[in-house]
């Protein structure tokens, strides 16, 4: 069975291209377009996905803000987490959200480095 | 044969009685035979006193023979040929003239009596000889004036003349002038005077005039005209009176060359000669000597009080002087007058009254340069005055000494005032009775030496009245006195003054290392701001040791830093009850600096300051460290917002082609609505960008053009309509389609865009946004009070804190409520600057979670010209 990914990002342009994407790459995609859907989501589905994939900046709930709540969610916790960025974060922001450096990923980014990543993430679990 | 009285009466009764003429009979002897009652009243009888005169009686001897020439006259020719003026001797003494002729009487052909019909000519006659002693009178006059008197007539010609003054004078005699043309006499050069004076003469009847006439001899002699004309039977003609004025005219001449001997002697003066007049106005100031020396022209000084050039303090005086000049003759002062250049000087001023020709006083001043003179003799007495207070008022103790070591002189002021003794407590004493006894023998050493090699230094104490032994710098200088007599001139000064003030050398070399220190502390912030790498806190941290490095004392000092809830402490911190603090706000945030004394110690102003001091620099370097901060965060947000469009653009380009054969053709569609999408966001940001930066170069030029807001708005909603559609956001749009303003399209486009763009972002899901719009608008949003259209963009949604309300339209601000929704910080910044180019206003008013309404009001603006576009609003309709 295809692995299903979990994409928050609020440009529903390059949403729709990650999930075409990763479709094309034989992931199954559910996507949000911010923090509080991608909860929304997490609740509704019955099984976890293999990871998700996450916009930092976002409307409503932004990509921080859901990766502590994942993290401390004990039934998601267990989920890795990406971030997909357009701007690097600072020390602070790193630090405060205790934020592995080699999770986030800086738009814009090729498709072979992603799906690397991807793969590692999830063979790492 | 007699006369028969009352025949006669009989007969001329109305003659006798009624005539005014007198009408008196007498004898051939000239005895009264009648007369009628004007006679009698003109000669004073009356009736009875008839008989008992005789005419002959009436007139003096003189007459009788003219009486009885007419009597002769009358038998001969049998009537009177002339008539006959008798002076008649009346009764009360008085004379009376009449004029008369006889008629014969005649009886048988032979004259027995004569009637004689006369009147009284007494008034004709007294006047006739008045004129004619008049007359002589001024014949007499004329002859013996001294005044050549002349009458000419129109023609110029003499017709009169004083011959006897004219002779005397002139030589000349009536043959040589009567009848002459005046002006052949008048030397040619005067000729024009003479006309001129002719012609005055007609004008006011007279004139004067000065003028040279030819005498006999042939020279011409100086004259004094006065002319005056007068009518004498119609015919006009001129009355001259002449004086000869000759030594007048060389007096004047020679007074004028030795006027000019004098001008050049003034003139070439050193000293400054000025004449006065009686009001102290100047009225002749030697030129050249008031340029050379003073700087002024004579034009600035003549006709102007001599007061003006006067030093205020010295106008009494000088006043007092002239005044007292004018009365004796002469007088002087030293005075202090003004050159040109606003200096006072010196000046010595002789003065000397003298009566010019109009016989008006003037004063003539004579004022020497004293100024030298006069400051050395100033400096002289400042110096003598000098010398006196310096032995009066010197710290330093003077004393002069006989070969016994006895006090013959001390300047008391000194000694009472420093010292507390009287002079005679201390002159004819011993000088060791003052010296401290541990200092007797390097005195009696230093006294010893001054009397042999004339001069002795030495420093010992010396007790004053209250007994405390003070410390004295002693030097003495041997002389003889004008007796020959051996004298010591001791000066002793007070050095305990100097130990103080080496003491406060020693303070402030202490001070002055305090203050190396600080400034040292300074220098090291300075160097701390320079370097880029440090982060705020490590940079506050850093100041806490650089603050204790420069207290005072370093360690028994702490310090505490307060900055936006962090605080900073250095490792000894501990609060005591001795503390120094500052507080400073940077960007509206408290910045606290405390120090402690860990000893119970007060804190030095010095110390405050310096805090006071780093606390400003600690504000910089925030302040700077803020900037650039935010700098940082524009440029992330700035490639942040580049990245996210680029990305699509990489990933959907990448998509489009790495699976085209997979894509479906309705997918095609969309990568490449994507696409569009995303270049134009990128176009739209780099458009902003360019913006923000032109507004800084204010380079932005605007196209003019007239605009529909309603199209722009309407294509603007519809540009946005996916994300509205997204948020479920419905906009309500109240304005009129036909409005039209005057504007750039693009700009206005963008401002709006801008402002919708906002709403949609910050509005909450389901809402609604309001945009209306107010034409012909006044109150408070068109402060400048004329006519345009309000547009309002009210939304309902995060809305906007009060503290962040003023920063809205700083550029690079973002509300911290929306720090996650993306944006530049540009938008509003950007649009207030469009919003101002177009001489329009904009204003915010929000509530915070509730919603944000955005006013502007846009002026209507009528016909500008692209070039003429300068910043400068042309007209407004």
């Amino acid at each position: 069975m295809n692995p299903l990914i979990l994409i928050v990002d609020d440009n529903v342009d390059l949403l729709l291209n990650l999930q075409m994407t990763l479709e094309f790459n034989n992931y199954k995609v559910l996507s949000a377009e911010n923090g509080k859907e991608a909860l929304k989501i997490l609740k509704e589905i019955d099984y976890l996905p293999e990871l998700i994939i996450s916009d930092i900046m976002m409307p409503k709930m932004n990509g921080y803000e859901l990766f502590k709540t994942v993290s401390k969610n004990s039934r998601w916790n267990s989920v890795p987490f990406l971030f997909l960025s357009a701007y690097s974060p600072t020390k602070e922001d790193i630090i405060d959200n205790n934020i592995n450096t080699n999770d986030i990923i800086i738009k814009p980014f090729k498709e072979d480095e992603l799906l690397r990543i991807i793969s590692d993430k999830i063979t790492m679990k | 044969m007699a006369y028969q009285k009352e025949n006669f009466r009989e007969k001329y009764r109305d003659l006798f009685e009624y005539s005014l003429d007198l009408i008196y009979l007498h004898d051939l002897k000239g005895t009264i035979l009648d007369a009628n009652n004007t006679t009698l009243t003109s000669f004073g009888y009356n009736q009875e006193d008839l008989s008992n005169i005789s005419f002959i009686d009436l007139i003096d001897n003189e007459q009788v023979t003219k009486f009885f020439n007419a009597l002769k006259e009358i038998e001969e020719n049998g009537k009177s040929l002339k008539k006959y003026v008798y002076k008649i001797k009346r009764k009360d003494g008085n004379y009376l003239y009449i004029k008369t002729h006889g008629i014969p009487l005649r009886k048988n052909d032979v004259i027995y009596a004569i009637l004689n019909i006369g009147n009284d000519i007494t008034e004709r006659m007294i006047k006739k000889k008045t004129l004619k002693e008049s007359e002589e009178r001024y014949r007499l006059f004329l002859e013996n004036a001294n005044d050549l008197i002349s009458i000419i007539n129109e023609k110029f010609e003499f017709k009169y003349i004083n011959e006897k003054v004219h002779k005397k004078l002139m030589g000349y005699s009536n043959e040589d002038l009567i009848g002459k043309y005046v002006l052949k006499f008048i030397h040619p050069d005067d000729v024009e005077k003479v006309n001129e004076a002719v012609n005055k003469a007609l004008e006011s009847a007279e004139a004067n005039v000065e003028i040279r006439f030819r005498n006999k001899k042939g020279d011409y002699i100086w004259l004094e005209v006065r002319g005056k004309v007068f009518f004498d039977n119609n015919d006009q003609k001129g009355l001259l009176i002449s004086r000869d004025i000759s030594e007048r005219k060389n007096t004047e001449q020679r007074l004028k060359e030795s006027a000019e001997k004098y001008r050049l002697i003034t003139e070439n003066a050193n000293d400054l000669i000025v004449i006065l007049d009686e009001k102290f106005k100047v009225e002749y100031v030697n030129e050249q000597v008031v340029s050379k020396f003073w700087g002024y022209s004579k034009e600035e000084i003549v006709g102007k009080s001599s007061l003006e050039f006067i030093h205020p303090d010295d106008h009494k005086i000088a006043i007092e002087s002239l005044k007292k000049g004018f009365i004796d003759g002469a007088g002087s002062a030293e005075i202090r007058l003004k050159n040109k250049m606003g200096d006072w000087l010196w000046f010595e001023c002789l003065g000397n009254i003298f009566l010019n020709t109009k016989g008006e006083s003037k004063a003539l001043i004579i004022c020497r340069d004293v100024d030298e003179k006069y400051k050395t003799n100033q400096t002289l007495k400042e110096s003598e005055e000098k010398y006196r207070l310096i032995s009066e008022n010197a710290n330093d103790l003077i004393v002069i000494l006989n070969n016994k070591f006895i006090v013959e002189y001390v300047n008391e002021q000194v000694v009472s005032r420093l010292w507390g003794y009287s002079g005679k407590e201390i002159v004819s004493k011993s000088g060791l009775e003052f010296i401290h006894p541990d200092d007797h023998i390097i005195a009696l050493e230093a006294f010893r030496k001054a009397l042999i090699d004339g001069v002795g230094y030495t420093e010992i104490r010396l007790k004053n009245k209250i007994g405390n032994w003070l410390w004295f710098q002693i030097s003495g200088t041997k002389f003889l006195n004008n007796k020959g007599e051996v004298k010591l001139l001791i000066i002793g000064r007070d050095v305990n003054e100097r130990y103080t003030t080496e003491q406060k050398l020693k303070n402030s070399e202490r001070d002055l290392k305090e203050r190396v220190k600080e400034l040292t502390c300074l220098y090291e912030l300075s160097k701390l701001l320079e370097n880029p790498n440090l982060s705020l806190e490590e940079i506050i941290k850093k100041t806490l040791n650089l603050i204790l490095s420069a207290c005072k004392f370093p360690n028994s000092t702490c310090v505490k830093i307060i900055f936006n809830t962090n605080e900073f402490k250095t490792s000894n911190f501990m609060e005591t009850e001795y503390e120094l603090s500052m507080s400073i706000e940077v960007q509206k945030k408290e910045l606290n600096i405390k120090l402690y004394h860990l000893d119970d110690k007060p804190f030095l102003k010095e110390e405050e300051n310096l805090i006071m001091d780093i606390g400003k620099r600690l504000k910089a370097i925030i302040e700077k460290i803020q900037a650039e901060d935010k700098l940082r965060q524009f440029i992330s947000l700035v490639s942040h917002e580049l990245r996210n469009p680029i990305s699509v653009l990489v990933q959907t380009l990448n998509n489009l082609e790495k699976y085209k054969d997979k894509i479906s053709k309705e997918m095609k569609i969309k990568l490449n609505e994507a696409l569009s999408r995303n270049v134009k966001l990128l176009f739209d940001l780099v458009e902003d960008l360019l913006i923000t930066s032109r507004i800084d170069e204010k380079r932005i030029k605007l196209i003019w053009r007239e605009y529909r807001p309603y199209q722009i708005i309407r294509d603007l909603i519809e540009l946005m309509n996916p994300i509205r559609e997204m948020k479920e956001i419905t906009i309500e749009l109240n304005i009129d389609k036909e409005l039209q303003l005057f504007g750039d399209y693009r700009r206005i486009s963008q401002i709006f865009r801008i402002l919708l763009d906002n709403a949609l972002k910050y509005s909450y899901e389901k809402s609604k946004i309001i945009i209306n719009t107010v034409d012909h608008y006044k109150g408070k949003y068109n402060s400048q009070e004329i006519d345009g259209v309000l547009f309002q963009f009210k939304d309902f949604g995060l809305g906007i804190s009060e503290e962040d309300l003023p920063h809205l339209f700083e550029r690079f601000f973002r509300a911290r409520n929306v720090e996650t929704i993306s944006g530049t910080g540009l938008g509003l910044a950007i649009a207030k600057e469009l919003i101002n180019l177009h001489y329009g206003e904009i204003f915010v008013e929000s509530k915070y979670g509730i919603g944000t309404t955005f006013s502007v009001f846009l002026p209507r603006l009528e016909k500008f010209l692209e070039n003429e576009i300068n910043g400068q609003l042309i007209s407004i309709k």
